[in-house]
């Protein structure tokens, strides 16, 4: 159905979202940090990316920014991953350009409900 | 490794990262500024806070929490991860480790014991606070008493789009709350050169039929809530929506339809309830009957249309007023479009319509069916038919074929002579044509039918066809050519519109009333017609007029050379193409290679002697008379342009190579170049060449 980019350091988190989305019918790509994420977003067009923010090499917030730059991505959905539910995040995260954010820790619903709201067939 | 549990992969995960931390933890002890260790370290908490809250690992996430919000002060660099920090805090590893590899083994008592040392090295300042729980959003407000419905209006920032929200897609999450009407709010929306196409400028009126909470509505805007302005207030009159769709177009609001529907009710009942307005009373200038009949059961005009006899001269002088208003008309479009106004430039779009759409009609209150003209030679046909006693068929099809009025006024000479001629000279006499097997009666069709803009007239005979031999003869005797030159059936065939030119061995009564072909062949010519013959030996003549669809205005094509405009007829227009360097360099040729047919060209800026340098990349207009095409250079192609013919004056009665004069938006004069003149001057070009060359 959509093309799904999860971007996260943390292999687990990145394997709860596969087999959440997957099931859903969604094809999951996978990249360990904003680098890999920027380079697979180069190399093909996606109807999300769902990223961490904390990450190595290439944190979430840098990621978004170079992402809004693409021409690829332009209206494309971003959500991050966060832990905080303080809104300083929130706030830098949406001016960076993401469009929603998923709180950590999530229930497969939850994540499921915020890909349904950003992802229409 | 799709099937891999999350759970046992995160358990794998969380071995690797306290390698991580020990290994950043051990190392800070040697290297207490090394910014690039106390980031991974903290990197590896943050993670395994997260990802175990994930997976059920509660204990682990929040004592991670406590541990992650003390690290974070030595992060931010307010204090030094001293030996006895670093000692704690590998405990604190171990202790979490615990918690996820062998929870029966923990105890929370140790836990807390290991936090409150972590505190004292971190806060030394405060007493150990009470360990705070994970945060969570705070516990909402106890909603608002239910209401049976809301009214939304949605104001969004213009960039929404741009970062992935989709307003129509909260929409559609709004309806899944219940029976939704909504209305966008259009007033935002600029100008389209001011409109940038990413952003949005829709504002919507939503008005929601659910008894739902307000915190389901702020559920849906979640995301955008700070890039939007929601105003929110409970519908005050509420009625059960009826079942309806979820974009309703009628308003359940019962007072407003009401006042929608009442004047379509009092306009469909006025017929009935109000006395009529037009009392029948005859009076004597009622001339028309476009009033409306009192009694349903008087008798009708049965097509439904009312005529009205007007003055010949009145339509000629509407005509001419719509010509200057198309002048004016196209001074407003020129004016408007070197401004920036761009009110002006919406009016003057608006008239340039309306302008163009009252031409239209003129022009087509103006149209008479050729029918009328037909009529007139059936009489004729039959007259001359018994005094040559050749027994004659005439038909006639395409009556209705539509002209402009003056212009049938104008072909009945013509068609007469060309009838005529049919006759007289095309159709042979019984004996001959039984002779050569055909029937004895002869058959001239007379046709009109529409092609395009213009319309085409053909007078057609089944006689015996022209006498090319007897006409070149002719022509020899009259020296018009010299004996023995090469020329083609057709170039010979034009030699009947001569002046004076005539093969007819005996002159028969009925001709030589003063119009010769070379006089129907100049008629046609004035109407910016063209002529052209046909014939095949004992089969026939078909004679053919290409006549445009009026007189006073018409499409052209607006071209430069030199400082000069011209413009070009459309209809003869056939393509345009550019002089390529090639055809430039076979200068004293003048032939240009179009798709492999040479085709003849002239030289505008050569005929109008025109000034200053040509343009750098000349183009070529292919223009066309039936067969003949003739390829005009010029300067610059400027493009389409509503051309109202002005004609020229007695003064200039000698200027060939013009038919008439137009005025353009700026003011300016542009001349209509003679499309016929043109081919033919071209064609004499071409002659003289030949014979240059066969010299």
């Amino acid at each position: 159905m959509a093309t799904i980019l999860t971007v996260d350091d943390s292999p687990s988190i990145r394997q709860m979202i596969k087999v959440v989305l997957e099931p859903a019918g969604h094809s999951v790509i996978e990249a360990g940090d904003g680098a890999q994420g920027l380079a697979k977003a180069q190399a093909g067009k996606l109807d999300l990316v769902i990223t961490d923010l904390n990450m190595p090499v290439m944190n979430g917030l840098e990621l978004i920014r170079a992402l809004r730059k693409l021409p690829s991505a332009v209206g494309m959905p971003i959500v991050f991953l966060t832990t905080e539910s303080n809104d300083t995040v929130k706030q830098e995260a949406k001016s960076a350009g993401a469009t929603g954010w998923i709180t950590k820790p999530f229930k497969p619903e939850q994540l499921l409900a915020v890909v349904g709201k950003l992802v229409r067939a | 490794m799709s099937a891999m549990d999350p759970t046992e992969v995160f358990r794998q995960e969380a071995s690797e990262l306290f390698e991580v931390l020990e290994g950043a933890l051990l190392d800070l002890g040697q290297r207490p500024d090394d910014r690039e260790l106390v980031d991974s370290a903290f990197r590896a908490l943050h993670t395994i806070k997260g990802s175990g809250a994930m997976f059920g690992f509660d204990k682990v996430a929040s004592f991670t929490h406590e541990f992650e919000t003390a690290f974070d002060r030595v992060r931010k660099g307010e204090i030094k991860p001293t030996q006895e920090l670093i000692s704690v805090a590998l405990a604190a590893k171990d202790y979490i480790r615990a918690l996820i590899e062998d929870p029966q083994s923990t105890d929370d008592i140790i836990g807390e014991a290991i936090l409150d040392d972590l505190k004292r090295f971190v806060f030394p300042d405060q007493p150990a606070a009470p360990a705070a729980e994970i945060a969570e959003a705070p516990p909402l407000a106890p909603s608002e008493s239910k209401q049976a419905g809301w009214h939304l209006y949605l104001e969004f920032e213009s960039h929404i789009l741009r970062n992935g929200s989709n307003p129509l897609d909260l929409l559609e999450d709004l309806c899944k709350l219940g029976p939704c009407f909504v209305v966008p709010v259009t007033d935002g929306i600029p100008l389209l050169d001011e409109m940038e196409p990413e952003d949005c400028y829709l504002k919507w009126d939503v008005k929601l039929h659910a008894a739902c909470d307000k915190d389901a509505i702020d559920d849906v805007f979640m995301f955008v809530s700070d890039e939007m302005k929601l105003t929110l207030s409970p519908l005050e009159q509420v009625e059960a929506p009826a079942p309806m769709p979820l974009f309703n177009l009628l308003d359940e609001d019962p007072a407003p339809v009401a006042e929608m529907v009442a004047p379509i009710v009092e306009v469909a009942a006025a017929p009935v309830a109000v006395p009529p307005v037009v009392k029948a009373e005859p009076t004597p200038e009622a001339k028309f009957e476009s009033k409306p009949e009192p009694k349903p059961e008087a008798k009708r005009d049965d097509r439904g249309i009312a005529t009205v006899r007007v003055q010949a001269e009145r339509l000629d002088e509407l005509m001419d007023r719509v010509g200057e208003l198309v002048i004016a008309q196209a001074r407003l479009t020129q004016l408007a479009s070197s401004g920036s106004d761009l009110s002006i430039k919406m009016i003057a779009e608006e008239i340039e319509r309306l302008a163009s759409s009252l031409r239209d009609t003129t022009m087509g209150a103006r149209m008479v069916p050729i029918g009328s003209l037909f009529g007139r030679f059936r009489r004729l046909v039959h007259d001359l038919s018994r005094d040559l006693s050749k027994p004659v068929e005439f038909v006639t099809t395409g009556e209705d074929t539509e002209l402009d009025k003056t212009m049938i006024e104008c072909l009945a000479d013509p068609l007469v002579h060309l009838i005529r001629n049919a006759i007289d000279h095309g159709i042979e006499d019984t004996a001959t044509r039984s002779a050569n097997g055909k029937t004895e009666q002869g058959r001239i069709e007379l046709a009109a039918v529409h092609s395009g803009a213009q319309v085409l007239v053909t007078v057609k005979d089944n006689g015996g066809g022209l006498n090319t031999a007897r006409i070149r003869a002719k022509a020899e005797e009259q020296g018009l050519i010299a004996a023995g030159a090469v020329l083609t059936d057709h170039e010979i065939h034009q030699f009947l519109f001569h002046p004076g030119f005539s093969t007819a061995q005996t002159i028969s009564a009925l001709s030589g009333r003063g119009v010769g072909m070379d006089v129907v062949k100049r008629t046609i010519e004035n109407m910016r017609g063209t002529i052209d013959l046909s014939t095949r030996p004992g089969q026939g003549t078909t004679v053919t007029l290409r006549l445009p669809l009026t007189l006073a205005i018409i499409e052209g094509l607006l071209i430069r050379v030199g400082e000069g405009r011209y413009i070009i007829p459309l209809s003869a227009v056939e393509e345009c193409v550019e002089l390529t360097a090639e055809d430039e360099r076979s200068r004293g040729r003048n032939f240009l290679n179009v798709r492999g047919n040479l085709v003849p060209f002239l030289r505008l800026r050569e005929i109008m002697t025109a000034s200053g340098a040509p343009d750098r990349h000349q183009k070529t207009i292919i223009i066309s008379t039936g067969e003949t095409r003739v390829g005009l250079v010029a300067d610059q192609i400027i493009g389409n342009h509503q051309t109202v013919i002005k004609s020229l004056s007695k003064l200039h009665s000698d200027v060939t190579i013009f038919s008439g004069a137009t005025i353009l938006g700026d003011g300016t004069a542009a001349l209509i170049l003679d499309v016929a003149q043109l081919v033919a001057l071209a064609q004499s070009k071409v002659e003289k060449q030949h014979i240059s060359e066969a010299a």
